[in-house]
């Protein structure tokens, strides 16, 4: 090892270190630092209450999606239940209206067993063209 | 040993309640890691107000990463890489700092002006023109008392790259004080 390379391993005099420390130390002294670890523990909770309402944004925004799906489903339920209750109107104002054939009134006796076919046609039509 | 430390919670049980999200275990932790947590930061962007942004930064980001810090490790190196790395990317931002600015800012730092004797005038312009990294590599060892290992792994280079940057360093401050030290 050379005389250089043992200089470089020697630590710098202790009034240029106390230098150093003298330039290095923050300001305000003991004090500072109940400072620093106040404003510091002011940001981690800035930064808590930050993620607190990111958190319930997020809930906010899945409570929307789900209230949209809702509203979505209600409508949609509402349109088929509408449709079905006019399927069903339909289908009872079908059977409750006579049909054509229903509302002929045929003539006691107009028909009898002892006619023939031919007769009760001929009977039918005569109703009809009236 | 105290009534008192015997009775504090060791690093691992403060650390461990704070991932739970025990903010007052968190503030236990900052009082015990701030002054070196401003020495890391300090000795990388050298202005006083920057290195307490940087401080106050590391902090929260390590406050937010602490459900990824594995508990068998330390708290303290592994804080110190994040205000590294928070007092580096402040440095980043900062270079347009000319090195008057710099030396200003060092100058400063005397509580007193009356004081500044010239040693500290010069050290003080000495350290602002060494390259970053060994002026941080300096101060960290030679006045904040930093071991090598821990210098590397808040700056994030190998063990031996601190040593030889302290070389390097101390060489070219005893040549920039050489005619004040022939006094």
């Amino acid at each position: 090892m050379t005389n250089n390379e043992i200089r470089l391993e020697e630590p710098l005099p202790e009034d240029v270190i106390a230098a150093g420390r003298d330039i290095y130390a923050p300001p305000g002294g003991g004090a500072y630092w109940s400072i620093l670890e106040s404003r510091i523990m002011a940001r981690i909770s800035d930064s808590s209450a930050g993620r607190w309402w990111m958190v319930v944004g997020g809930w906010a925004r899945s409570g929307l999606v789900a209230a949209a799906a809702i509203i979505v489903a209600t409508i949609v339920g509402a349109l088929l239940l509408q449709a079905h209750n006019q399927d069903a109107r339909t289908a009872y104002d079908s059977l409750s209206q006579p049909t054509v054939t229903e509302s002929l009134t045929v003539p006691e006796g107009a028909l009898s067993e002892r006619d023939g076919p031919n007769t009760r046609d001929a009977t039918f039509r005569d109703v009809i063209s009236h | 040993m105290t009534d008192q430390s015997r009775n504090a919670p060791d690093e691992r049980t403060l650390t461990a309640a704070a991932q739970k999200g025990d903010q007052a275990a968190f503030g236990m932790l900052v009082r015990l890691h701030s002054k070196r947590a401003y020495a890391v930061a300090r000795a990388i962007v050298t202005v006083h107000e920057d290195a307490e942004d940087a401080v106050q930064e590391a902090f929260v980001r390590a406050y937010e990463a602490l459900d990824r810090f594995n508990l068998d490790q330390a708290f303290g190196p592994w804080l110190n890489r994040i205000v590294a790395n928070a007092a580096l990317d402040l440095a980043r931002r900062r270079k347009v700092r000319t090195t008057d600015e710099l030396h200003e800012s060092l100058a400063g730092t005397f509580r007193d002006p009356g004081e500044a004797d010239e040693l500290r005038r010069r050290l003080a312009d000495a350290l602002t023109k060494l390259p970053e990294r060994m002026r941080s590599v300096l101060v960290l060892h030679d006045i904040e008392g930093f071991a090598h290992s821990e210098i590397g792994t808040a700056l994030g280079i190998p063990e031996g790259t601190a040593r030889s940057d302290l070389h390097h360093a101390r060489q070219r401050l005893r040549g920039m004080l050489r005619d004040l030290r022939n006094d």
